[in-house]
């Protein structure tokens, strides 16, 4: 789907995502996973 | 290194790039050779962008920039995520819009013809000298501990290539990333198996933990804002720029994502990348904190680097490193002992002894830290122009020292892997870039296709040459993975802060953006030469910089404001 600049929107696939539906839960996903990760390693080795 | 090493060694080298250069033999136009026809999916991708990024320099840096300094180094890489999204939602539609084949190519419809010149410029410049460090930066360190001659490690290297990058351009590129990153991944978690169990039996797993942790080598994240150190959680708020440059805007990269087969699947490879790369990042710090801990109950090296230790034990300063020496061993049996007494406290669940115990075990590191800072003194005494910087040996001399025949040929295959990955992209944007805007735009304009596409591919050669030789006459920085991102962020601040400029703020025009990016560009030179502030920062300074000014000087250069993009 593009927008009226006809760039593709970022919020939506044009042909179907393996996954998610929208773009911003990619995002989402990428941030959480990076949050998880940071805080395991950091909050583990504090607590040792 | 035996017969059985150089065997593994030759037919991984030789398999992959063989592989590639025939799968990607006869790209007939100039859109295959650039953009590999738009083939790429969101793994190839994906493994192309780390591959580019991930130079040998990561993998034999990273881990003795953790053994000596613990993990703090992976918060440079807090932000690459958050980099990865803005480029996914407002980079790769741009390019994608425009059908471009470099970055520089959008700036033009924007702006004019002398900015997209002059931030093209700018990257040919930083990435031509990157490139020769790309190379260089292995083979020194090949060349000492392996005892190969320099100049052929830096000749083969390059070599090789060029060869595969010139034969298929971005596909052969692409194909060869994506085995290599393979190669490099498996490789990689064998060495962590391994080193898992050459770790001491006597202590269990978290138990080795509290001691790296009580040396100082679990740092991850540092919250205090301080403008001397150079890793911190407020540096890597500043490194955003750096990424978002590197990832946007530098041909290298882009070339990677914009060959994409659509817009989705080159979303998907940079959000496999900021899925990826802090964890990677985080692991191969930590094979450099393991290496540490091996070493706590194996004598590790007063100095890593072997050949410097030759020069000073043959110099009349001998007698001063063997009492040296003897002062590490005898301090050796202490932190044994200490690390026991430590391991003891914690089982014993006595909190103020573990605390004294941590105490003990931190001054006898830093009782070590002050024999080697000793022993980097008296090399400089012998002779000031030998490094005595060991970070770049620790991890290779371990692989070398330590793990087995066969698997040594195969590391050694990764580290040259490493090499050629990043120079590959390189030396494809380098040729992209010389090709689409310089030459074709400004020099011939009235090639055909097959001209083109020739040009491309002795400009590969060209950039592939320049490359060598730079490397050949390079001599090696205080750290190596420092020095590459120090000349990326002395041209990468100016370059964002054009496309920022192009993106969001459209009443600047091509004059004021070009002039800016010129001052800016001066004054963050004399900047980074007067030593005032980290590195990281002078590409928050370059960017903000050039935007802030091109508002300044707008009101001077007057008339209709042109709108592309």
């Amino acid at each position: 789907m593009e927008n009226k600049d006809g760039i593709a929107e970022s919020s939506t696939f044009e042909d179907g995502s393996p996954v998610f539906k929208s773009w911003n839960s990619w995002y989402l996903l990428v941030v959480v996973c990076n949050l998880i990760v940071v805080a395991a390693i950091y909050f583990y080795f504090k607590s040792i | 290194m035996i017969l059985l090493d150089w065997i593994v060694l030759t037919l991984t080298v030789s398999i992959i790039v063989g592989y590639g250069i025939w799968k990607t033999r006869g790209s007939q136009n100039i859109e295959s050779y650039l953009l590999g026809d738009n083939e790429a999916k969101w793994w190839t991708v994906g493994l192309s962008v780390m591959a580019t990024q991930a130079s040998a320099i990561t993998f034999l840096s990273t881990p003795g920039q953790a053994y000596h300094d613990g993990m703090g180094f992976a918060q440079f890489y807090l932000m690459l995520p958050v980099a990865m999204i803005i480029i996914c939602i407002i980079f790769i539609p741009l390019y994608y819009k425009l059908k471009v084949y470099t970055a520089y190519e959008f700036l033009e419809s924007r702006f004019d013809l002398k900015t997209r010149s002059l931030t093209a410029g700018l990257f040919l410049l930083q990435r031509g000298l990157a490139c020769g460090i790309t190379i260089y930066a292995p083979a020194i360190i090949l060349s000492s501990v392996m005892d190969w001659d320099l100049k052929t490690t830096t000749v083969i290297i390059g070599l090789i290539s060029i060869m595969y990058t010139m034969s298929g351009g971005t596909k052969a590129v692409h194909v060869t990333h994506k085995h290599q990153m393979v190669v490099i991944l498996t490789s990689l978690f064998i060495i962590f198996f391994i080193l898992l169990n050459l770790l001491t039996k006597d202590y269990s797993f978290s138990e080795n933990l509290l001691i790296a942790k009580a040396n100082a080598k679990l740092e991850v994240i540092d919250f205090e804002f301080n403008l001397d150190k150079r890793y911190n959680f407020w540096s890597s708020l500043a490194a955003i720029f750096l990424f978002l440059s590197y990832f946007g805007t530098d041909q290298s990269q882009v070339q990677r994502y914009i060959s994409g087969r659509s817009i989705k699947e080159s979303r998907l490879g940079l959000i496999m990348n900021g899925i990826m790369k802090v964890p990677l990042q985080f692991f191969i710090l930590f094979l450099g904190v393991m290496v540490f801990l091996f070493y706590q109950t194996n004598r590790a090296p007063i100095f890593f680097n072997q050949q410097v230790v030759d020069v000073i034990e043959q110099s009349d300063q001998s007698g001063e490193f063997k009492k040296l020496e003897a002062e590490y061993d005898l301090l050796l049996d202490k932190r044994t002992l200490a690390n026991k007494n430590l391991v003891m406290a914690d089982r014993s669940g006595n909190e103020e002894l573990k605390e004294q115990n941590v105490a003990n075990v931190l001054s006898i590191n830093k009782e070590e830290l002050d024999i080697r800072e000793r022993v980097k003194g008296l090399i400089k005494r012998v002779d000031d122009k030998l490094e005595s910087n060991d970070k770049d040996y620790v991890f290779i001399s371990f692989i070398l020292k330590y793990l087995p025949n066969g698997l040594i040929g195969l590391l050694l295959a990764v580290v040259l892997f490493a090499a050629m990955s990043s120079t590959s992209s390189e030396l494809n944007a380098l040729a992209s870039t010389t090709t689409v805007d310089i030459y074709k735009r400004s020099i011939n304009q009235k090639g055909s296709e097959a001209h083109y596409l020739n040009a491309s591919k002795m400009l590969t050669l060209f950039w592939g040459i320049f490359a060598i030789l730079f490397a050949s006459f390079g001599t090696l920085y205080e750290n190596l993975i420092q020095f590459v991102n120090i000349i990326g962020s002395i041209f990468y601040g100016t370059i964002l802060g054009i496309f920022l400029l192009a993106f969001y703020f459209k009443k600047i025009q091509g004059n004021a953006a070009f002039v800016s990016g010129v001052v800016v560009q001066i004054c963050i030179v004399i900047l980074y030469k007067m030593d005032i502030v980290p590195f990281l920062w002078l590409n928050m300074i370059g960017a903000i910089g050039v935007i802030l000014l091109a508002h300044l000087i707008r009101p001077l250069f007057k008339g209709p404001v042109k709108v592309g993009a």
